[in-house]
């Protein structure tokens, strides 16, 4: 074999064990984490549940809460992948959103929000469309 | 577990795609020896993701939403710029191999060149790669998730390493001229797509206005599904684009395939024959 292939044969598992050792170390600290009990969600936090009710449904759908910092805690209670995208009024304008929510995962989401009205909604895949939707009021 | 799967499928895919054919095209042209420079390469962009994505989880948590899809939509511009340079450079240097131009060309690759592909096969894994590190962090580090989910993430990556090496030793046994039609026009299409993600991208930033539906297959063939999430990476597939995304899309699809596609046969014999 030439040099220059095993040098190149060699680079590459190099490289190939750094990636691997790197997400290693990620899931470690993982796994770590997972033998701490479940937390309950703090008051001041808005947990939100998706696709509980149905498989295209957000449960609130409807929130009421105070203008400011407000957080969001999302769990994905359905078997598919979801997302939280919060809108202005107008149902276009990305506030900011949750992607990557996969099965059985609870992510947050903190946004300012003025009074008013804003939307939340899972466009992936059409979900929005199958009712997976809701509305923000704000005072 | 299926979630995953493909939630990691669909982001290794377009990665796995260009990394594949640059590695085949460096050996159809007889450059083997530039291969580690690629592996080094795609290492590197992997650690960098991952480090990158640890660092904005454990210090800022999140991008704030500007810049997340700003950074996202200015990737993928670079991404087709370097795209498209290299379409029509392999396209030159095929035809040089071959001998169908008139005077040498110097076949060597020269360090710009080397650079030029490494950077794009650098590119193409780490705009995948941070994403995909983000996305797994909390699923990794989230007590409810069960091993099923994680299996499913990690066979969704290794699946997508396995169309890489797919393409690669595929796009290695076919012959010179297919080798660059197939992936020329592919590349073609993968970067369209990115011309309609770019746009995506930025409307959700706020910077441009990017609203409307064009046309919405969702019902049919939603693009993160299982098919879609294919189309989506090999033809810059959108079941729901907006009429700006169509038009950017087709804006860049059809001048690049016509200039592509001219090289044709019967143009070159006939200056030949002149």
């Amino acid at each position: 074999m030439p040099r220059t292939r095993r040098r190149g044969l060699r680079a590459g598992r190099a490289i190939g064990a750094f990636a691997l050792a790197s997400l290693a170390v990620a899931a470690c600290s993982g796994s770590a984490a997972s033998t701490a009990p479940a937390t309950p969600v703090p008051s001041g936090v808005i947990a939100v549940e998706a696709a509980k009710d149905s498989a295209y449904s957000f449960t609130p759908s409807a929130i009421t809460v105070a203008a400011g910092s407000v957080t969001f805690s999302v769990k994905n209670a359905g078997n598919e992948e979801h997302e939280f995208e919060v809108f202005k009024a107008d149902g276009t304008t990305v506030v900011d959103e949750i992607e990557g929510l996969v099965p059985g995962l609870t992510k947050s989401l903190i946004v300012t929000l003025e009074p008013g009205t804003y939307q939340f909604m899972c466009k992936l895949n059409g979900h929005d469309q199958l009712g997976m939707k809701g509305t923000i009021t704000v005072n | 577990m299926l979630a995953t799967f493909f939630l990691m499928l669909r982001e290794g895919l377009e990665a796995a795609l260009i990394v594949g054919i640059i590695a085949a095209y460096l050996v159809k042209i007889e450059r083997r020896d530039a291969l580690p420079k690629v592996i080094a390469g795609v290492g590197a962009a992997v650690g960098l993701s991952v480090a990158l994505g640890l660092l904005i989880t454990f210090t800022i948590g999140k991008l704030p939403l500007v810049v997340q899809e700003t950074l996202e939509g200015l990737a993928a511009v670079l991404a087709v710029g370097v795209l498209t340079w290299m379409l029509f450079w392999m396209r030159r240097q095929g035809r040089a191999i071959k001998g169908e131009l008139e005077h040498g060309v110097d076949l060597a690759l020269s360090i710009g060149s080397t650079r030029a592909l490494v950077g794009l096969a650098f590119i193409a894994v780490i705009r995948e790669g941070v994403e995909t590190v983000l996305f797994l962090i909390p699923i990794l580090s989230f007590n409810g998730t069960g091993i099923d989910v994680v299996a499913g993430g990690v066979l969704g990556l290794i699946i997508s390493v396995v169309v890489g090496w797919a393409i690669f030793a595929a796009g290695v046994r076919v012959n010179l001229r297919r080798f660059f039609t197939v992936t020329g026009t592919v590349l073609i299409f993968v970067a369209a797509g990115l011309v309609a993600f770019a746009i995506a991208e930025f409307g959700e930033g706020g910077l441009i206005a990017n609203t409307g539906t064009a046309f919405d297959l969702n019902r049919l063939l939603p693009d993160q599904g299982p098919l879609g999430s294919v189309l989506r990476g090999l033809f810059g597939y959108r079941s729901a684009p907006t009429p700006l995304e169509l038009a950017g899309y087709f804006a860049y699809l059809i001048p690049v395939l016509f200039l592509f596609v001219i090289d044709r046969p019967i143009i070159r014999r006939t200056a030949v024959a002149s």
